[in-house]
């Protein structure tokens, strides 16, 4: 495909900016609480613990940061059940739309998803693509593979 | 219109394309595409650990690895709906509760240029 590494160029030089925002903290620690919670705090039985610590090292997440994450996964006084929950859409132009979103609150985070799909002129809610016939992933496994596209 | 793949990421100057491709292929994976900047190889999602695993002892820890949703119909756009497609992507980014986002878009080199300029 002509010109597919330039955009991936700029694709990472786009993540890069963005990796600057402490928000990525945020969704890296969010993926390592789910981690912990799912599969308990040791790296080398957990590849999804340390899937997740590593792109928390590539963003230069402090580990600082990455223990309190697992700290509070396994907190007694923790209560916050994360959700996997993927969202299905068309943004405008009939471009194919997945969201992958882990949420303590699915009414909210699709209420929101939703918001944006019409901001932008796109639509959303509807279950569309065929894809959804086939096994689902196993990360989605956590939370019995739901999904919100429909 | 989408696959669900594992996919590990390793920067270009790790390995040739070619040692890289053998490697993979021993390790299970069903692809390798190389670029000026990366190799991405991508596997199947159950074959995914055993891939790493390989991958990792040849090689060590990748740039990145993980599940993503893979595009195989791509839908090509025009520089106006481009932009509304990138804001739409940012405000999901932006969005604390969302982990990843995918798409199927397709720009020409010089309006994405444009766009990001």
């Amino acid at each position: 495909m002509a010109g597919h590494s330039k955009f991936k160029n700029i694709m990472h030089r786009k993540g890069a900016q963005d990796a600057r925002k402490a928000k990525i903290f945020t969704k890296i620690g969010r993926e390592i609480i789910v981690a912990v919670k799912a599969s308990g705090p040791d790296v080398a039985s957990n590849p999804r613990l340390r899937a997740a610590i590593a792109a928390g090292r590539a963003e230069n997440m402090p580990n600082t940061r990455i223990k309190s994450a697992i700290d509070s996964a396994l907190g007694a006084g923790n209560a916050d059940n994360y959700k996997h929950i993927r969202y299905e859409g068309y943004a405008p132009g009939g471009v194919a739309v997945i969201v992958e979103a882990l949420t303590d609150n699915v009414t909210r985070t699709v209420a929101e998803v939703r918001s944006y799909f019409s901001k932008c002129g796109g639509e959303s809610g509807r279950k569309q693509f065929g894809f959804l016939h086939v096994r689902p992933c196993r990360r989605n496994n956590l939370s019995g593979g739901k999904s919100l596209g429909r | 219109m989408f696959d669900h793949v594992g996919e590990i990421i390793y920067p270009a100057a790790k390995a040739s394309a070619d040692d890289m491709l053998e490697a993979a292929i021993d390790a299970g994976a069903e692809n390798v595409e190389s670029g000026a900047e990366s190799h991405e190889i991508t596997c199947a999602v159950d074959d995914f650990a055993a891939v790493r695993e390989a991958m990792v002892a040849k090689f060590g820890e990748p740039e990145k690895s993980g599940f993503v949703w893979k595009p195989n119909v791509h839908t090509s756009v025009d520089e106006e709906t481009a932009k509304s497609v990138l804001k739409l992507i940012d405000l999901l980014e932006d969005n604390d509760d969302v982990q990843s986002v995918f798409t199927n878009f397709e720009v020409s080199d010089d309006i994405m240029e444009r766009l990001m300029a």
